[in-house]
């Protein structure tokens, strides 16, 4: 059983551009995509019912709607065992600290760039 | 009281013209003689009588010559005149000159002065002189000194031979005790010569001077009085003597002894005084000052005696004393502030409590008692002074200045009401904690509830609650004693503003994450992956130049967030 990851993001061409990145590094997950806070809590959800439980969640903060820290919240809500990490352009605001707060375990800083993004899931998923 | 002596020279003068046979030659000369004469036979029969001894017996002539001379003598005095005659014509001694009681006709007494010679043939020669009006005068003396209510001594020969009973009682003597002393032993040691050597004068009929004098005397039980003597001169019982009359003057000498205390003490009281005393005449001269005013002034007693107060006011000052002085006049207390000029040249600052002197309900000056306040003023003046600049550095700052005392604002700045948005009626009535959002209270009156005395805590950021709106402050104070009562003083640093501006920067730097770096984020994830998908090195060349112009821009944009510069 393949691991899995949720990557809420509002950007497409981010969401593109990771998806890429995490295919061509062949880690072998299955990568969902969500558009929004709201869409994130609801994919996050409908994934533990499917016995798909995201393993890492990957987060924006910066969203339509409602943040990745109330999000964050809301999924650690459904889930207290959730894993999520921060790939945030806010690397240096307070909002990092709001969203580890909120249950966040890492953030990734937006500059460290796909492959650093990469290096992390690897980390991660252990390969 | 007259001198009998004279008189009584005749006697023996007498006695010769008698004795020498030569009577009746004389004999009309004795008969006009002015003093009774008699001649007394051995057997006590008158031979002789002159008129004057008729008129002093009131006999006529026929009814005395050829009578017993105790016929003209008073039944009390009969048996020792007859006593006398015999044993004189016994050759015995008796006294030759006494007096007696002359019985007159129409049976009235009188005083009679004899002097008596034995003649030769066992005769007597008696002269005779009326002295009723003299024993008269001196009864009635005696009875007035008797009920006088001072003290009368009279003394011949350094002892006192009269005294009246107030002079008993202040002496302590009995007429019988003070005989045997010489009147000066009586008197205190240090007066003693003066007082014998002037009674000495006295006695001999000198006039002397002075005629009053205090004298202090000892009593016969040793206590020393003392006495006002008013002394003359007199003849008493035919001879000179010195008269006193005396007043104890005992209980006013120590009257005024109390008095010349009590004086002392009131002049030490003024000259000790810190006060400054002054005394000045009607026309506003000083009369009187003590050492404290003078020198207070930087004057000597002696530089100020006659000048006016007014020379000495400080000429702005000069009608205001003008007025007080005028108020004097019409009988008005005062109690003023005034400024005099010291020696110096400085200005000194009194108050002065006065009031008006009357003499005879005449207007006779004023007294004053000064009081220099001049450090007290100037003391004043430099609270005032530190007081205002205080008051203005307190209500110029920038922060809000408050101070707390039993959890209620005893003090607050204009600033600090600005802040919280009340006025000073309304932040005294409530509790200071009040001010405190809700949500910082606990750690807020924790932090206070530590301040000590002259040990600053401050607070954390912090927000307040000014009327509908909040408003971000710290805190940073200390306990302090004020109006003798620990109380904690706290400056408010409203910080409210500064966090809008930190928002503001805050949001901005998230905008510029946002907006810049998702898009470098993806220009770069693009480049990276087209660089790996086309084959042309100068494809891939122009890839990486547009790659590292990316990171150029990149960095610009860390730099601004995380320094607020920008530079790549």
């Amino acid at each position: 059983m393949n691991n899995v990851l949720l990557i809420v993001e509002d950007e497409a061409d981010m969401q593109d551009l990771m998806k890429k990145y995490i295919e061509k590094a062949g880690l072998g997950i299955e990568i969902y995509s969500a558009f929004s806070g709201e869409d994130g809590i609801e994919k996050y959800k409908e994934l533990m019912e499917k016995g798909k439980k995201p393993d890492l969640v990957i987060m924006d903060l910066k969203m339509p709607g409602i943040d990745g820290v109330e999000a964050t919240r809301r999924i650690m809500k459904i889930d207290k065992n959730a894993t999520i990490y921060g790939f945030t352009a806010f690397f240096d605001t307070d909002w990092s600290e709001r969203l580890m707060a909120a249950g966040a375990k890492k953030i990734i800083p937006r500059y460290l760039g796909f492959d650093g993004l990469v290096k992390e899931l690897k980390e991660f998923f252990g390969k | 009281m007259l001198s009998h002596s004279i008189p009584f020279i005749i006697v023996p003068i007498l006695a010769i013209f008698v004795v020498d046979r030569r009577w009746e030659l004389y004999k009309q000369f004795f008969e006009e003689s002015p003093v009774g004469i008699t001649v007394v036979e051995e057997n006590g029969i008158i031979s002789f009588a002159n008129k004057k001894f008729s008129q002093i017996c009131g006999y006529p002539m026929a009814e005395i010559i050829g009578e017993h001379f105790t016929k003209f003598v008073a039944e009390e005095d009969k048996e020792m005149m007859q006593d006398f005659h015999e044993r004189r014509m016994k050759g015995e001694d008796v006294p030759q000159e006494y007096e007696y009681r002359c019985l007159r006709k129409d049976g009235k007494i009188r005083h009679v002065k004899i002097k008596i010679i034995k003649l030769p043939e066992n005769r007597t020669l008696a002269c005779k002189i009326d002295v009723t009006r003299e024993r008269e005068m001196q009864e009635l003396f005696e009875r007035i000194a008797e009920t006088a209510l001072v003290a009368i001594f009279i003394y011949q020969g350094g002892r006192i031979v009269y005294m009246n009973r107030f002079a008993e009682e202040i002496t302590g003597y009995s007429h019988e005790e003070i005989k045997n002393i010489n009147y000066w032993d009586m008197v205190v040691e240090e007066y003693r010569d003066v007082v014998r050597e002037r009674g000495k004068r006295r006695e001999r009929g000198e006039d002397v001077k002075p005629m009053m004098y205090e004298i202090p005397f000892y009593t016969k039980d040793g206590r020393k009085r003392w006495a006002f003597f008013s002394m003359n001169t007199i003849v008493y019982k035919g001879k000179p003597a010195g008269i006193a009359t005396a007043v104890d003057i005992t209980e006013i000498k120590e009257m005024e002894a109390e008095m010349e205390k009590s004086r002392e003490k009131y002049r030490m009281l003024v000259e000790l005084s810190q006060e400054g005393i002054c005394m000045d005449d009607e026309e506003g001269k000083i009369v009187f000052l003590n050492d404290a005013f003078a020198s207070s002034l930087g004057y000597k007693k002696g530089e100020l005696i006659g000048r006016k107060v007014a020379e000495l006011v400080y000429l702005k000052d000069a009608k205001k004393l003008e007025r007080e002085e005028e108020k004097r006049r019409k009988g008005k207390k005062g109690k003023y502030e005034i400024r005099f000029l010291a020696k110096n040249g400085e200005v000194k600052t009194f108050i002065v409590s006065s009031t008006p002197l009357y003499k005879d309900n005449q207007f006779i000056g004023s007294l004053s008692v000064n009081l220099d306040i001049t450090e007290r003023k100037k003391a004043e003046e430099r609270i005032i002074e530190s007081e205002s600049l205080y008051r203005a550095i307190t209500e110029y700052s920038p922060n809000g200045i408050f101070i707390v005392q039993g959890g209620k604002f005893v003090f607050a700045n204009s600033k600090f009401l600005n802040i919280v948005g009340r006025d000073g009626k309304s932040i005294s009535d409530i509790d200071y904690s009040m001010l405190i959002h809700p949500e910082d209270r606990e750690e807020i009156l924790k932090i206070f509830s530590r301040a000590k005395k002259m040990e600053e805590v401050s607070t954390p950021e912090f927000r307040l609650l000014a009327g509908d709106k909040i408003r971000w402050g710290v805190i940073n104070g200390a306990m302090i004693d004020y109006k003798g009562e620990n109380a904690f003083l706290g400056v408010l640093t409203d910080i409210t503003e500064i966090k809008e501006i930190h928002e503001k920067e805050k949001k901005f730097i998230e905008r510029v994450s946002h907006y810049f770096f998702n898009p470098i984020c993806i220009a770069k994830g693009y480049i990276h992956l087209a660089k790996e998908r086309i084959s042309s090195e100068e494809d891939v060349i122009m890839l990486e130049k547009a790659k590292l112009a990316i990171e150029r821009v990149e960095n610009v944009v860390k730099n601004i967030v995380r320094e607020g510069e920008i530079h790549e």
